[in-house]
């Protein structure tokens, strides 16, 4: 008989097992995360929760633009926190690690909010990342983009719980800015980082209807055709600091997308839209055969814990 | 692949099925089973679900709501020779829960009969019975499609003006003729499928046997956003049409355009409301 296979990881203390996850947005609420938790999945993770209600953009707000590429404009929906938390509170027990992502307009609102749901969350995902946010609002990639902010609010989120605090950054600008932005989350006292979120700005045209399909005209880019973006930023802070626990996320499709993430450097990886656009019938085979296949890759190569890829890629 | 989600129909012709819901018939048909729907788009105004009302030819039926701005009112606005944009034909539909050996109820409330005419035109076996109510005489929709296409169908009006005076779920409360053994087609307001579900099961009819198609509000219509939420599924993808068992915990609340839950008996966002 083969030896069992490890495919954990652990984000400062916090084992996710196997190290996959939802990315932040796909099933967006309680009752849906509560159901994902019953796949082969390491820990769930919310849709990113505000303080107060926000309607998010009009329709269309997700297309496709050809295989592999999508943009999005949700525009950070959410019926604030107060209702999401009653909501956790309902859909409890939720069968694996519960990850709350918050997009937090100012260090208060950070605070509150971790008072709010650290009785309950595993760990938190800060939302510096999401690029769908209007000029002049404050939160997502209106935090990820200047690393004082960055260092602010997650010096704030640290200072409120003892619970592990992911800093979720945008793919911004070239690997000197964004290890800008990572320097900023690692000094701050981030116990892991997680990247990419969609590409900013991002836009389909309708040839026929020659207008741009999203209503909010611009949207973030996702898809597999992402994936090489991710995986390069994943390896330049792995690159920079070889301790700090990395989610990877970003166009992840098939379980070779996965190891690959993992040679870069990622301890876990999270899923969106290949995830989202499945049943939710169809996303517990997918998540199913994703291990099945990266327990086969292990098999092939002789590992026993997925741990043993961890960063492989930088050595030689 | 294609690599846009949208095409170009263009308006044929267009009914005033009542004074706020009209049909719209396009320069071609589609390719949709019965349950199915679209995303409909107007470019720079916003896009919503509507269930197929027809595939040959191509029908949408259209209620108008929200304000002046919003995506039914400026399709009230269109005439004939205008451009609707289109998306393929997404989620599941009836057949996939269809029985041909037991007999088949519908329940169409209000504009609930939009997904449940196609059916009912494409089954080799017709409905036994189709029970189909509104508030008022004017508001019955698709009631020659319905007498057609089934022996047996009973009106149900709110003011008593047209048919048996009372909703469909007073009806089936009062009535004797159900056979437990059959299937259940229910679509309309999410209260009356809710209360339906109730009925049904207390007259012991297995929940799996009671089909319904919900209407929650829809933003991407392809399980990106979740918007659509009933319970644990997602009704663009997952559904649109689900057994009871499936939602009959997500039939008690509905949510609005920020997820905000609303328990109220009147939340008018939903096209079959």
């Amino acid at each position: 008989m083969k030896p069992m296979k490890d495919l954990s990881a652990n984000i400062a203390g916090l084992p996710i097992n196997p190290a996959i996850t939802n990315a932040s947005g796909i099933y967006p609420y309680p009752s849906m995360l509560k159901r994902l938790a019953e796949y082969d999945i390491g820990a769930v993770v919310t849709k990113s929760v505000t303080y107060d209600e926000r309607e998010g953009h009009e329709s269309p707000v997700f297309e496709k633009c050809s295989d592999g590429a999508y943009i999005n404009a949700v525009g950070l929906s959410c019926p604030g926190y107060k209702q999401i938390k009653q909501e956790l509170e309902d859909a409890q027990p939720i069968r694996k690690p519960l990850i709350v992502s918050l997009a937090a307009d100012t260090e208060n609102e950070a605070i509150e909010m971790i008072e709010a749901f650290d009785g309950f969350a595993d760990a938190f995902e800060m939302n510096y990342s999401c690029p769908n946010i209007s000029p002049g609002e404050t939160c997502g990639m209106a935090i990820g983009k200047y690393p004082r902010r960055i260092e602010s609010l997650t010096r704030a989120a640290k200072e409120s719980t003892k619970k592990p605090i992911i800093t979720k950054l945008p793919p911004r600008g070239d690997r000197f800015e964004f290890l800008e932005s990572v320097d900023a989350a690692v000094s701050s006292g981030a116990d892991a980082i997680s990247a990419i979120n969609t590409i900013a700005d991002a836009m389909k045209i309708n040839i026929e209807a020659k207008y741009p399909v999203l209503s909010n005209k611009y949207g973030g880019l996702s898809g597999h055709g992402i994936m090489p973006l991710g995986v390069g930023r994943v390896y330049m802070i792995r690159e920079k600091y070889p301790d700090i626990p990395i989610g990877g996320i970003g166009g992840i499709k098939d379980a070779e997308d996965i190891i690959e993430y993992i040679l870069a450097g990622a301890d876990y990886v999270a899923i969106g839209t290949d995830l989202g656009i499945k049943t939710t019938i169809g996303a517990g085979e997918y998540l199913t055969s994703l291990i099945k296949k990266i327990e086969e890759y292990m098999d092939k190569n002789n590992i026993i814990s997925l741990r043993e890829l961890g960063g492989v890629a930088h050595e030689k | 692949m294609k690599s846009d989600d949208y095409s170009k129909y263009l308006i044929k012709d267009i009914t005033e099925e009542t004074s706020k819901i009209r049909t719209f018939e396009f320069d071609r048909e589609i390719d949709a089973k019965p349950g199915q729907f679209v995303m409909a788009w107007i470019p720079g105004v916003s896009s919503n679900p509507y269930s197929v009302a027809k595939s040959i030819p191509f029908w949408l039926t259209i209620k108008k709501m929200g304000d002046k701005n919003s995506f039914s009112s400026k399709a009230f606005e269109m005439d004939i020779g205008d451009e609707l944009y289109i998306s393929e034909p997404r989620g599941n539909s009836f057949l996939d829960f269809l029985k041909e050996e037991v007999d088949q109820f519908f329940l169409a409330g209000g504009y609930g009969s939009i997904p449940l005419a196609p059916l009912a035109e494409i089954m080799d076996k017709k409905p036994q019975i189709i029970m189909l109510g509104a508030e008022t005489r004017e508001k019955i929709l698709y009631e020659k499609r319905f007498k057609e296409n089934s022996k047996n169908v009973k009106v149900t009006t709110d003011d008593g003006s047209y048919g048996l005076r009372g909703q469909i779920t007073d009806l089936l409360q009062s009535d004797t003729f159900i056979d437990p053994g059959s299937q259940f087609f229910v679509c309309g307001p999410n209260e009356m499928l809710d209360k339906s579900g109730e009925i049904l099961t207390e007259k012991g009819v297995d929940e799996d046997n009671i089909i319904m198609s919900v209407n929650r509000y829809m933003k991407c219509g392809k399980g990106g956003c979740g918007s659509c939420g009933i319970g644990e599924y997602r009704a663009c993808v997952d559904g649109p049409v689900f057994s009871y068992e499936q939602i009959k915990d997500g039939l008690k609340y509905k949510r609005g355009k920020s997820g905000r839950i609303e328990y109220s008996q009147h939340i008018q966002f939903g096209l079959f409301e």
